[in-house]
């Protein structure tokens, strides 16, 4: 049951992106409107939020980039993380704030996300033994997280192009969890969240 | 929407006038200067996590280590003496309540080690390890941990063996013979009850107890097969003064099967822990609560 619920939240989430990126493809219009909706818009990397030790992935901006939607591919080499390890994460901020500074150059002090983690591996468990329950375990292939940051665009006039710099704290589900509803008593905010750091290029 | 008028929304797009470089550089100094302390200040607080399923543990063969430090206990004391060891199970997020135990057991002085029966954490990932560590190593008495159900969990059972050893030991302490077992069947695979009879039969010590998350007997969740519910109480009965469990987050009444007494020891999240005495080669068990 865990299991169908994340996929069909997963599922949910997928086709309000590809309406979103139809509805309004702000690069798109703003760059190019010639450019089909599904072109990407930017180009991102990252370190660290769980998503890979170097992740890279293309995404999609709608409504003016107050949204974006952006799929990473990470991986993590053995000599980082213990073992070989490769995902794709899903990840969807909304831009609420922004403060021009001079005229090229953007800052969203406080960004919101969400990020849907897939580890691309079949030994970490989708389901469990076919004698256990559905409802036993939540699918630990698949992760949820939270995070906020900040983010600073720069424009290039010389490649007619947008630079993104971000950091950002990433929470995942577990230790949200374990945070808010186990041990808040015990646990700090820093024990459960991570740092991110990541750049894009928004063309 | 004319292009015009879109872009009178979106700061970036804007900028029809030139830029000099004296404007330029001077935007990009103030941009730098605005952004960079809200972008590397938390990196003073938060660490990079890479990923949840990493296993790169910083801790390595603690069993081991402890095991030297329960063998050097026995130095002056004579097999059958009487000794004593508490016991914890599941502790999974349960830190707070975890430290209460800790601090009850560092207050005695009468204990010679203490059992972690497995479950230190709720979805096998390193973090939790490592939160987990972070609690028990206040312990003053050498302590074990045995592998639990959800420690298994995604890479858990690799993260556990770097960290903690081999999933099936044994130890001996002033002539008995300690068994931990690894039955997480459904998170793991088959239970080894061949190495578990090989292991219980070999052994020459006057009493011998056995330590494993799962109480099958039990059939928890219809786990277990009834062949291999009858090959572990066989391989109990025929070898082993009494048996030790966690995983039902309670303290239990004593359970005969087969003439052998079963225990399962509760979780520290529901209040519960248990301390063992052996004194004139029986096993007294104290279901404690707090």
């Amino acid at each position: 049951m865990y299991l169908l619920n994340n996929r069909c939240c997963v599922a949910a989430a997928l086709i309000i992106t590809l309406v979103f990126i139809m509805v309004d493809n702000t690069a798109a219009l703003e760059h190019n409107p010639g450019r089909p909706w599904y072109i990407p818009d930017l180009i991102s990397v990252q370190t660290a939020g769980y998503i890979g030790y170097a992740a890279g992935g293309i995404g999609y901006l709608s409504f003016h980039r107050f949204w974006e939607s952006t799929l990473f591919y990470g991986y993590v080499p053995e000599e980082i993380g213990g073992r070989e390890i490769h995902t794709m994460s899903w990840k969807n901020s909304i831009y609420p704030i922004r403060i021009s500074l001079g005229d090229i150059c953007e800052i969203s002090p406080l960004y919101l996300g969400a990020t849907f983690l897939f580890a691309l591996d079949k030994s970490v468990h989708w389901q469990y033994s076919t004698d256990c329950p559905d409802w036993y375990y939540p699918p630990t292939g698949f992760h949820g997280a939270l995070n906020f940051g900040i983010q600073v665009l720069i424009r290039s006039r010389l490649l007619e192009v947008i630079h993104g710099f971000y950091a950002e704290i990433t929470m995942l589900d577990t230790y949200m969890k374990a945070y808010f509803w186990d041990d808040h008593e015990h646990l700090h905010f820093n024990d459960c969240a991570t740092l991110a750091l990541g750049y894009k290029i928004i063309f | 929407m004319n292009k015009k008028n879109l872009n009178s929304h979106i700061l970036l797009t804007n900028a029809d006038r030139p830029l000099n470089r004296k404007q330029f550089l001077r935007n990009l100094g103030y941009s730098a200067l605005a952004s960079m302390p809200a972008l590397l200040l938390p990196g003073c607080y938060f660490d990079l996590e890479y990923s949840p399923y990493m296993t790169n543990v910083d801790y390595e063969n603690l069993n081991a280590g402890n095991l030297e430090k329960i063998a050097a206990l026995e130095a002056g004391r004579e097999y059958g003496n009487t000794y004593r060891f508490g016991l914890i199970s599941d502790t999974h997020h349960f830190y707070t309540e975890t430290k209460k135990v800790i601090g009850i057991f560092n207050s005695r002085s009468d204990l010679d080690f203490v059992v972690i029966i497995g479950d230190t954490t709720n979805q096998g990932l390193l973090r939790e390890f490592n939160w987990g560590y972070d609690v028990i190593k206040k312990l003053k008495y050498p302590y074990i941990n045995i592998i639990g159900n959800h420690d298994c969990l995604d890479y858990g059972i690799e993260i556990f063996e770097k960290m903690y050893g081999p999933l099936n030991f044994s130890f001996s302490f002033l002539g008995t013979e300690f068994i931990c077992f690894h039955n997480n069947n459904w998170e793991s695979s088959e239970p080894d009850y061949g190495w578990l009879a090989q292991k219980a039969s070999s052994s020459t010590a006057a009493h011998r107890v056995l330590f494993a998350h799962i109480d099958n007997s039990g059939c928890a969740f219809n786990r277990f097969s009834q062949s291999q519910v009858d090959t572990f109480n066989n391989i109990i009965s025929e070898y082993f003064d009494c048996a030790i469990h966690g995983h039902a987050h309670e303290n239990s009444k004593e359970d005969m099967v087969n003439g052998v007494p079963r225990y399962q020891i509760g979780s520290p999240g529901y209040g519960h822990y248990m301390v063992v005495t052996f004194n004139n080669g029986i096993f007294e068990v104290e279901r404690c609560t707090f």
